[in-house]
């Protein structure tokens, strides 16, 4: 008879299948940042590389202005979380504590908002940014970026909140603070996870996002990452080991950023400030 | 220190009405208690005092001044939640001190007043630590702390010994007594333990349905209950019932047995009419074991059909002229379940209540 393996075992081959789909193509990606270009055309096929090399490196820096992309990446991803956070929070908190009329249709029509596709917007936002004559500027992506996150982040926040005993801020307002005191000194410390885990989406989503860079803020001195990496390829040249190298820059300060805020990312906060 | 007044106060959540018009005045420095069953209002009435719910119509006032539109920040009260409500990413010296470093009091002042009420609370070794890590006993402590070092005019208990053991309900009992007295702050605390509210308060306030029944001291509560619905509330065990037909002459009221009952002692005499159903009230230390034990009682044959040995006494379920009564009987009684006993009602203790309002007709 055959024997189905233990379910320590399925979590195991299920994790590995997981991690395999989303480890193999960034490491296939560093492995070719570290190629030349006629090893990547050689047949057959390698994976590691022959002769190891980070002139590919050298010329992310030299082709292009990499590093102000960077920071207009950095820049409008920041504040883009802040905005995007912090709106949310206020509205997270509202649909969760206030008395406003129908809640449920609001999440809904959150929902919604959350599965519209971008490219339906492309037209109208530009209309705005142009008018507004925020085209080319960082906030011509900040404020598309930050509403586009707001829905998933205050999807999560909500999730978060919802957990926090309403005593704690009631006790909170007698101890002498206002309903915005109360969520900024109890509520946003305990569901500092929840916080996190929303900014760190907001952050991604900037970070990644390109359709809108190439559309609001194509020029170069406002051009964020994904622009600035498609201009490595030429017209009639891809140098794939080029533009992996600086894929692999731009992976870098994500997993950086994810790294540092893992550790804030931990439950059991709020374990202790009520009965249980 | 402030009196609070609350006048003709209402509270309606959408379509339910909660809280009818409540009429209460605690003096300064009064221990008053609210008691009732779940749901009577009593915590929306305190959270109403707190500004943590809305004033649908009426007036809180404290100190002389109306402070429905307060925010709770400016009512100048602490509360004690019944679950704690302690700041869970602070430590206790923290959680102690918030409310006076969010009224702007210096590091000096605020450690200063923590620390004095820490010693008065015997927390003081516990400063560093976070809830997580103290025990439920010593969490309600810090509870208490964190309101005492405010020195409010009010200070507010929902219920707060309601997660406790029994052992340690009646320790922080005994503290929070002590607090009254140290501090002589008006308190306003919310329970639904009839026990707390008998040994806690100065007047108890119970309510029902969101109608104040009685508001009056403990002594007048038990021995003088406004309606039968405080009449059995409050007592343990509770008072237990029989319904009594008044003669013609409205001078004695029968059991359905046909035992007689005079109608005297503190009953309003001539005020019975004749051939009328009452539901008469007796305490279970009036309902004695044996002929003639009570002065003025009468005798009458009863069932025991269950008995509760409690150490010092034994409470006895009796049936006792088609009527199910409790009795306190001495510990060595010797009797069991089933027994025909005599037993000797209190008339003179006896409590009449209308059948259809359920007023007490006792002076």
């Amino acid at each position: 008879m055959m024997k189905f393996p233990s379910a320590k075992k399925m979590t195991l081959i299920a994790g590995a299948v997981v991690a395999i789909n989303g480890f193999f193509p960034a490491l296939w990606i560093l492995f070719t940042s570290l190629k030349t270009e006629s090893e990547l055309m050689r047949l057959p096929i390698t994976i590691w590389p022959a002769a190891p090399t980070l002139g590919n490196y050298t010329r992310v820096f030299v082709d292009q202005p990499i590093f102000l992309f960077m920071w207009n990446s950095f820049v409008v991803a920041v504040l883009s979380t802040v905005l995007c956070v912090t709106v949310s929070a206020l509205a997270a908190y509202a649909l969760v504590r206030l008395r406003i009329p129908a809640p449920n249709v609001i999440l809904s029509v959150l929902l919604a908002v959350a599965m519209f596709p971008l490219i339906s917007l492309m037209v109208p936002l530009f209309s705005v940014m142009r008018d507004l004559q925020l085209l080319n500027t960082w906030w011509a992506l900040v404020f598309p970026y930050a509403v586009l996150s707001m829905p998933v982040c205050t999807l999560v926040l909500i999730s978060f909140f919802q957990d926090i005993p309403r005593d704690l801020e009631n006790a909170a307002m007698i101890d002498g603070c206002s309903r915005i005191g109360a969520l900024w000194h109890v509520v946003i410390p305990l569901t500092a996870p929840g916080v996190f885990t929303a900014g760190i989406l907001a952050f991604v989503n900037a970070w990644d996002e390109f359709l809108l860079a190439l559309t609001l803020a194509p020029r170069v001195a406002s051009r964020t990452l994904p622009v600035g990496i498609t201009l490595y390829q030429g017209e009639f040249s891809f140098p794939w080991p080029i533009i992996s190298a600086a894929l692999i820059i731009a992976i870098v300060p994500i997993c950086i950023i994810i790294a540092v805020f893992q550790e804030r990312v931990v439950g059991g906060l709020t374990s202790g400030g009520v009965k249980g | 220190m402030a009196a609070v007044t609350i006048r003709k106060v209402r509270k309606v959540f959408g379509k339910v009405e909660v809280i009818h018009g409540v009429d209460l005045t605690f003096q300064d420095g009064e221990f008053v208690v609210l008691v009732g069953p779940s749901g009577c209002g009593k915590s929306t009435l305190l959270r109403m005092i707190a500004g943590l719910e809305s004033v649908t119509d009426g007036a809180i006032d404290i100190g002389g001044v109306v402070i429905n539109d307060f925010a709770p920040r400016d009512r100048d009260i602490a509360m004690v939640f019944q679950d704690y409500a302690l700041y869970p990413h602070k430590s206790v010296y923290d959680n102690m001190g918030f409310g006076l470093k969010m009224r702007g009091a210096s590091p000096s002042e605020i450690a200063e007043r923590v620390k004095e009420a820490a010693d008065v609370l015997q927390i003081s070794h516990l400063l560093d630590r976070r809830p997580g890590q103290l025990s439920g006993g010593q969490r309600q402590r810090v509870a208490m702390g964190r309101a005492i070092v405010r020195r409010p005019r009010v200070f507010l208990f929902d219920e707060p010994l309601s997660n406790l053991d029994a052992q340690l309900r009646a320790e922080v009992r005994i503290e929070i007594k002590k607090l009254h007295q140290r501090f002589g702050t008006t308190i306003i605390y919310v329970t639904h333990d009839q026990v707390e509210a008998m040994t806690l308060a100065d007047r108890i306030a119970v309510l029902r349905g969101g109608v104040l029944e009685q508001f009056a001291t403990p002594d007048a509560i038990y021995n003088k209950p406004a309606s039968k619905f405080v009449a059995g509330f409050m007592g343990s065990p509770p008072m237990s019932f029989a319904r009594l037909t008044a003669s013609a002459d409205g001078k004695t009221l029968a059991m359905p047995s046909g035992t007689v009952l005079p109608a005297r002692g503190g009953l309003v005499m001539g005020g019975l009419s004749g051939d009328k159903s009452y539901d008469a009230g007796f305490r279970p230390e009036h309902v004695k074991l044996g002929a003639d034990a009570l002065p003025g009682g009468v005798n009458t044959t009863a069932r025991v059909e269950i008995l509760e040995p409690l150490g010092a006494e034994t409470l006895a379920l009796l049936t006792v002229g088609g009527a199910v009564l409790t009795g306190r009987f001495p510990p060595q009684a010797g009797v069991k379940s089933g027994d025909e006993v005599t037993v000797s009602l209190g008339a003179a203790d006896m409590h009449l209540f209308d059948t259809e309002t359920g007023r007490a007709l006792v002076a």
